[in-house]
């Protein structure tokens, strides 16, 4: 089969955004460290952890997302 | 432009590239699916992580090491910050219990959203912290789609008759295809997702994920 790229289409608005917030992100990691563990401790800080797990069952339960068979969400998951 | 013309996805424009082989490079900018955000919350709390969330984790520190930048829809920010609301009002269930027994009256159990219909002042106490996840997002480099990043609809066609006719395309969920939608009107071709139902944006998209 032959593969064709998609359709890119130039967009110097994003570009100009994306510039933006790269500045905001660099200041955001000379602040909090590690951006990812960051998000992960604000989230373990703000929010149930039993609820999460239900709330994201319930998500799945939209459609959204794939369920992985093996995967445990529960508390000792 | 050959999209103006399309009614079959038997020709993809795009590919699938499974992010589970190895060296394996992001493009930038990448769509990201609400399926590698929301897991984000689970990455948090989990240890061992379920695959999921460690997928998502992994995805995350891929856009980090290249450089690549991850782009939010508009659609993916409503369903990342519904979720927030939704696990904030479900651990609050229990703190409202007569309340809840006086609206409703006695049951098994509750919902969040019967909470939700009867106490708004959660989602207000709230609203702060949904400020700072916000944050917290754009601060690992992610981007929320700004109303100016979208240009108009490549095909010509009004925006509702794009989304029924790429509904009927892809065989997506309007939500679904409203992410696409808006990704195409930012010029990004590229997405990445851990729900199977969204392969088949690879009609016009490269789409990332793990196979």
């Amino acid at each position: 089969m032959v593969v064709k790229a998609p359709t890119h289409r130039h967009n110097p608005t994003l570009d100009r955004h994306i510039e933006e917030n790269r500045v905001e992100a660099a200041r955001f990691r000379a602040e909090h460290g590690d951006p990812a563990e960051a998000l992960s401790s604000f989230i373990r800080e703000t929010f149930n952890r039993e609820a999460v797990i239900e709330a994201y069952e319930e998500y799945l339960n939209e459609g959204h997302g794939t369920p992985e068979p093996d995967d445990d969400l529960g508390p000792d998951g | 432009m050959a999209r103006q013309s399309r009614t079959t996805t038997s020709d993809p424009m795009g590919r699938i590239v499974d992010l589970g082989l190895p060296g394996v490079q992001l493009p930038s900018p990448l769509a990201l699916d609400s399926s590698v955000l929301i897991p984000q919350f689970l990455t948090a709390f989990h240890t061992p992580h379920p695959r999921v969330a460690l997928r998502a984790a992994q995805l995350f520190a891929l856009l980090q090491s290249s450089g690549a930048v991850g782009i939010i829809t508009s659609t993916v920010a409503n369903e990342f910050f519904h979720f927030a609301i939704t696990a904030t009002y479900k651990a609050e269930i229990p703190n409202h219990h007569a309340n809840l027994v006086a609206h409703f009256g006695r049951r098994r159990g509750f919902d969040w959203k019967d909470l939700y219909k009867i106490d708004g002042t959660i989602l207000q106490r709230l609203d702060s912290d949904l400020e700072r996840l916000r944050r917290f997002v754009r601060g690992n480099g992610l981007v929320f789609l700004q109303p100016d990043d979208l240009m108009p609809v490549a095909s010509g066609r009004p925006l509702d008759e794009e989304l029924v006719h790429l509904v009927g395309l892809y065989g997506l969920d309007t939500s679904d295809t409203a992410v696409l939608v808006e990704a195409q009107r930012a010029g990004v071709s590229s997405i990445a997702t851990l729900d199977q139902d969204m392969h088949r944006a690879v009609a016009d998209f490269d789409v990332y994920t793990w196979l």
